[in-house]
């Protein structure tokens, strides 16, 4: 091979390319709906860092149908108010809270841990097994603001699951 | 040939430079997959939460409530299952008196009636003379019609309140204190499909045997329903399938449409259950009839025989088992060979049969209406009272009410109305507009009416001709009672707050009554500013204290009794049949031998109209529920359509085939009012053909319930309107035995069926055997020569299955096709329905279907029915194709779909030897695109466990795995093994029979295991 002669290396051009595009492809494709670092602004910039951190609030204390059925939940409004009604009252967010209450309105949260529809899963036995909060959503209690820490991906269900040999079959999930 | 071997602007580039277009080309493209990968966020979902959540919810889990089917006649009760306080399945009540856990497919689908997206939201106040509408508040529209009612009250006007099944005792009471508000005031009840002929035939067979039985029997039934009218069903006896050894139908389709088809099936079919020993008890029916109802396929022995020839069957039937009175000798067999084409030898095997069953049989007799209908009932009374069957199997002291309907009191109103005497009529719950043939004259009658309030589910056929209408709430959305049967007192309970500004018939009445002086006259102390809808909980209540809680004695507060009450559902209080009916009056049988005048076999020659209400559509209530429409018929297997059927013979002789649209010419009574001739006269009514085996040859049978002009987006405009073809007589509306000519038309027009073949060719699709042969050999007529080691031979290696491994039974003998599962599966999988046109392209959603064949007799075929869904195979061919690896076997014998993983090659599809798997040709779960189904508020009934299936997947039974699924965690948290039975299926649940049984097979103590080993 001569460094005299460019036009050798030039035929492989369009190769490199090609290759350059399909990984390209690829890579964009493989993080097709994976939402790591999603973290969308709140409509009140509720803190868990202040709440679990801080305060030591349990998780259950809130999410408390974790334990009991599919969805961990986010508390009613009325959760926030057992103590939102003493505490913390000067705070602008706080009376935010308070009048929303008041009117009878709740507060639409944005979604950071989804799932797909076609996937089932339920927090109840994942909590009975003695998974932490912590391994799907990060240290939420450093979190200032809510962030998708993990992939959430079937592969990653998949690896845990492997791991602590739990079941694997397709319609464990998929129903 | 090149001019360069090389591109000439590449020449001067150094070694391992990129020209600037390649270095666009890259950089344009990752930007554009840059921009992909970033942009894959869903669209932003919210989280909203409760304000305050209520106690008993657990987002995520179900909440049960026990009530009763108000959209169907039968008022089975129910269990709804509600999710974040939406139903969105009901089920059978297995503790529930009526249908004991069967649920029959009008029933199941009552949540789309719920949600349907055409359902009127506020009350609508109309100018009949303009025709224009205005919505109106419920405030104003009250005020009106307590200013209307004091004036015409003023004036002793009249107010006429027509109504179908209504409800029990508090709903009968409230009624009947409304009507006594008024100084001219009178309820009538008229269910379009009605027992009137049979409560007739009592009274005039038995005398008021109701009443007598009142007084004698026990609690409830002495209970006096002071002043209320009294529900006029009551002279229709409870029929008890499960006491008969021996069933004669005379075109009574009990298992499909009559009275309480739930309940009589599950009844029948429990004298018919074999254990597998060669014993078991096998009750025989046989069935004379003139067109091929559900009930004639599950026949043990059947004849045709055309409407106007049942009387003289009957009455030979009632000689030949020993009938005495002078006037049966025209119709004794004698020399005959056979009466209205039944053999002479047929009819003397089924008089023995019958006789040596004396009080352990039942003749029953429905189809013909007028009095056809009237006399043919009479002659079967005497069958039964000749055989001694009341009080054995008959009861007349816990009668139905399920069926009401008195023509003489319908009459009367329409002749008041067509006086112009009327002052006000309120319609609730019956669209007699669509219902009742023109030549009934309500509809002239009703113009004559100054003021029409109409309470309705939506703006229908009859709301054009009102000037009020009302929305009224539907069941799932309501309080109420009902009692289906003397002694069974049901509750209605709401299960969600009304979707809309609607109020129930019992709300309105207490509104229009003044609800304060309501309750002062209970002695109920309810603040003003409560609601009628509060009022009326309140009434209902204090009347079930007053009237229900006393038989229970003090041992339990009446809120305990109340709560116990709102969660079984329903009390019965009834035991034993009182008696039987006491002496038989023969003079009635004059009745019965004056319509056969001339003896035997004596009616109008050439075709007769039969119009009978199908299994799916009933009487054209539904028809804006596109399950139902898509519920393929028991029998003719079409969907989305009406048509005549005819006898193959009688088809050829006339040179029609199947699709050939002919042209129905109504007999001339039915077609003239009185003053206006000529608007009627072009109204032929024109279908296609379907040829139908086992019509009786001289049979032009048309179901009814189709031509909805108003009913919605989905009914509007499928099928023809028949009700006109039906004859107005003294003593009701003839739908059967009419003369009737047809026309060729020359035209076309396709049916959508879901069978395109009808018969077995001789293929064991179907093993079936005798009951004689059985008894010799439980084993008869299963064939499993070609078996090795007790399974078929199989290349591939067994599956091992170290838990449980899943396994279901469907006891084909205890079928009888009335397609309950099928519409269950829909409800519980969020199954689409898919229009007429998808199904003409076989492109159908059910999982479960029901498949039907015939033998090759055409006259009179015997029929099979075969449940069909997903086998489960333990070596799926389906399995073994699919590239992507989408349909799999799981570890305890389920055969998986995994939606997410499917391309859509459909192989698995074309490889299945059971055609059971649906491919998703469009998106019927997308709301952006135009095959949308679940259209708002539809999307609220969608089972959240189950996934809603994107275009372009295959998809199919699951054996309910979320069911499986719950079952198991069930188990799991109270730390036990999932118990046989814990585990229903959705078509398992809805079995009216119980024929189908789930469980797990590696336990040998399960009912399904046990049913695997049965030698059939």
């Amino acid at each position: 091979m001569s460094f005299g002669e460019p036009s050798k290396f030039r035929k492989y051009t369009p190769l490199v390319a090609v290759l350059f595009l399909l990984g390209g492809v690829v890579y964009a494709v493989r993080s097709l709906g994976v939402n790591t670092g999603y973290a969308p602004e709140q409509p009140i910039p509720f803190s868990h860092r202040l709440h679990a951190g801080e305060n030591q609030i349990p998780c259950l204390y809130c999410h408390a149908n974790a334990d009991k059925g599919r969805h961990a939940t986010v508390p009613s409004m009325n959760v926030c108010m057992n103590c939102h009604s003493v505490v913390a009252n000067d705070k602008p967010t706080i009376q935010t809270l308070k009048k929303y209450y008041e009117e009878g309105r709740s507060i639409e949260w944005i979604r950071v841990h989804d799932l797909p529809d076609f996937v089932y899963f339920s927090h109840r036995w994942h909590v009975a097994k003695g998974v932490q909060c912590q391994t799907c959503h990060g240290k939420v209690e450093a979190m200032e603001r809510i962030e998708q820490m993990q992939p959430l991906t079937m592969g990653w269900c998949v690896d845990c699951h492997r791991a602590k040999e739990a079941s694997i079959e397709c319609g464990t999930c998929h129903q | 040939m090149k001019e360069f071997f090389s591109d000439p602007r590449e020449e001067a580039l150094k070694p391992g430079e990129f020209s600037r277009r390649d270095f666009l080309k890259l950089m344009g493209i990752s930007t554009v997959l840059a921009g992909a990968a970033a942009c894959t966020r869903r669209p932003v979902e919210r989280i909203i939460p409760y304000l305050n959540k209520p106690e008993e919810v657990t987002p995520g889990e179900a909440l049960w409530y026990a009530s009763t089917s108000m959209d169907c006649h039968c008022q089975c009760g129910v269990l709804v299952k509600t999710r974040e306080g939406r139903p969105i399945k009901l089920e059978g009540n297995p503790d529930h008196p009526v249908n004991r856990g069967g649920l029959c497919a009008r029933a199941q689908t009552s949540v789309w009636n719920l949600y349907d997206p055409d359902r009127l939201r506020t009350p609508v106040l109309r100018d009949r003379a303009k025709g224009s509408t205005a919505e109106a508040g419920w405030d104003p529209v009250d005020q009106q019609i307590r200013e209307a009612f004091a004036q015409i009250n003023a004036k002793r006007g009249r107010v006429r309140l027509l109504t179908g099944a209504t409800g029990g005792p508090a709903t009968q009471q409230l009624i009947g204190e409304f009507v006594a508000a008024q100084t001219d005031g009178r309820h009538i009840v008229y269910e379009p499909v009605n027992t009137d002929e049979i409560a007739q035939a009592h009274v005039e067979c038995f005398g008021r045997f109701s009443e007598q039985s009142e007084r004698e029997g026990e609690a409830p039934a002495a209970l006096p329903l002071e002043g209320a009218t009294r529900a006029p069903g009551i002279t229709t006896p409870r029929y008890r399938f499960d006491r008969a050894d021996v069933v004669v139908t005379l075109g009574a389709d009990f298992l499909g449409t009559w009275i309480s088809p739930v309940e009589f099936a599950r009844d029948w079919a429990a004298g018919r259950k074999l254990n597998g020993d060669g014993k078991g008890r096998m009750s025989r029916l046989i069935v004379l009839e003139p067109i091929l109802t559900l009930t004639g396929t599950n026949a043990d022995e059947r004849y045709p025989v055309k409407p106007t020839d049942l009387v003289a069957v009957a009455l030979a039937l009632a000689a030949e088992c020993g009938g005495t009175p002078e006037m049966l000798k025209p119709f004794a067999l004698n020399e005959r060979d056979a009466v209205g084409g039944v053999p002479a030898a047929a009819l003397k095997r089924i008089a023995q049969a019958l006789a040596s069953a004396r009080g352990r049989s039942l003749i029953v007799a429905g189809l013909l209406t007028g009095e056809q209908g009237i006399a043919l009932q009479v002659a079967v009374n005497y069958l039964n009272s000749l055989l001694g069957n009341y009080g054995q199997t008959i009861d007349v002291s816990h009668g139905s009410r399920q069926a009401p309907g008195v023509f003489a009191d319908l009459q009367t109103l329409i002749d008041e109305m067509n006086a112009g005497t009327v002052d006000a009529l309120i319609v609730s719950g019956v669209n007699p507009v669509y219902n009742l043939p023109i030549a009934t004259r309500f509809i002239d009658g009703m113009k004559k009416v100054p003021l029409v309030i109409q309470m309705t589910d939506r703006v229908d056929e009859t709301s054009a001709m009102a000037d009020i209408v009302l929305p009224v709430s539907h069941f799932l959305e309501s309080w109420g009672d009902a009692e289906p049967q003397t002694g069974v007192y049901s509750i209605v309970q709401p299960t969600i707050a009304p979707l809309y500004l609607t109020r129930t018939l019992a709300a309105n009445l207490i509104a229009w009554m003044n609800g304060a002086a309501v309750a002062a006259a209970k002695g109920l102390v309810v603040p003003p500013e409560k609601s009628p809808e509060e009022y009326w909980y309140e009434y209902l209540r204090a009347t079930w204290r007053e009237r229900i809680y006393p038989t229970f004695g003090a041992s339990v507060s009446f809120e305990a009794f109340w709560e116990s009450c709102l969660r079984t559902g329903a009390v019965e209080m009834r035991g034993e049949a009182q008696g039987g009916a006491g002496a038989f009056n023969t003079e009635a049988l004059a009745r019965a031998t004056r319509v056969s005048a001339g003896g035997p076999a004596d009616g109008p020659v050439g075709p007769q109209l039969v119009g009978y209400p199908t299994v799916a559509q009933y009487d054209g209530r539904y028809a804006n529920n596109s399950w139902l429409q898509e519920l393929p018929d028991p029998v003719t297997k079409i969907t989305w359509d009406n048509y005549v059927c005819l006898a193959p013979r009688t088809a050829k002789r006339l040179g029609l085939e199947e699709e050939d649209v002919i042209a129905l010419v109504p007999p001339q009574s039915a077609r003239v009012p009185a003053e206006d001739p000529e608007r009627y006269s072009e109204k032929l009514v024109e279908l296609p053909v379907h040829i139908q085996p086992g019509t009786h040859e001289d049979v032009v049978a048309v179901p009814i319930g189709y031509g909805r002009t108003a009913a919605g987006r989905v009914g509007n405009g499928v099928g023809a309107f028949v009700h006109d073809l039906a004859q107005v007589r003294p003593e009701g509306i003839a739908w059967a035995g009419l003369p009737v000519s047809i026309a060729k038309t020359g035209k076309r027009h396709r049916l959508a069926t879901t069978q395109g073949h009808q018969q077995l060719m001789g293929r064991p699709i179907i093993q079936e055997t005798t009951f004689e042969e059985y008894r010799k050999n439980p084993h008869a007529g299963a064939d499993d020569s070609h078996w090795h080691d007790g399974a078929p031979p199989s290349m591939w290696a067994k599956h091992k299955y170290e838990g449980r491994r899943w396994g279901m039974a469907i006891d084909l003998n205890s079928c009888t096709g009335c397609s309950a599962c099928v519409v269950a599966c829909q409800v519980e999988n969020n199954i689409p329905a898919v229009g007429k046109k998808q199904i003409l392209k076989g492109r159908e959603m059910h999982w479960l279907r029901i498949d039907r064949y015939y033998s090759p007799e055409e006259e009179n075929p015997n029929v099979v029915h075969q449940p069909m869904l997903c086998q489960h195979c333990e070596k799926a061919p389906c399995e073994t194709v699919c590239p992507v690896l989408a349909t799999v076997h799981d570890n305890e014998g389920l055969n998986l779909q995994v939606y997410n993983r499917c391309v859509g090659t459909r192989y698995c599809s074309n490889n299945c030897p059971y055609k059971v798997r649906r491919f998703n040709w469009f998106d019927y779960g997308n709301k952006n695109r135009a095959h949308y189904v679940w259209q708002e508020p539809l999307h609220l009934m969608l089972n959240p466990d189950v996934t809603v299936r994107e275009k372009g997947i295959m998809e199919k039974c699951t054996f309910c795995i979320q069911r499986i699924r719950k079952g198991k965690e069930d188990a799991k948290a109270k730390g036990i093994e999932v118990a046989d039975g814990a585990i229903k299926t959705a078509c398992q649940q809805s079995c009216p029979t119980d024929a189908i049984v789930f469980g797990d097979m590696n336990d040998p103590e399960s009912r399904v295991a046990k049913l695997k080993k049965d030698p059939r």
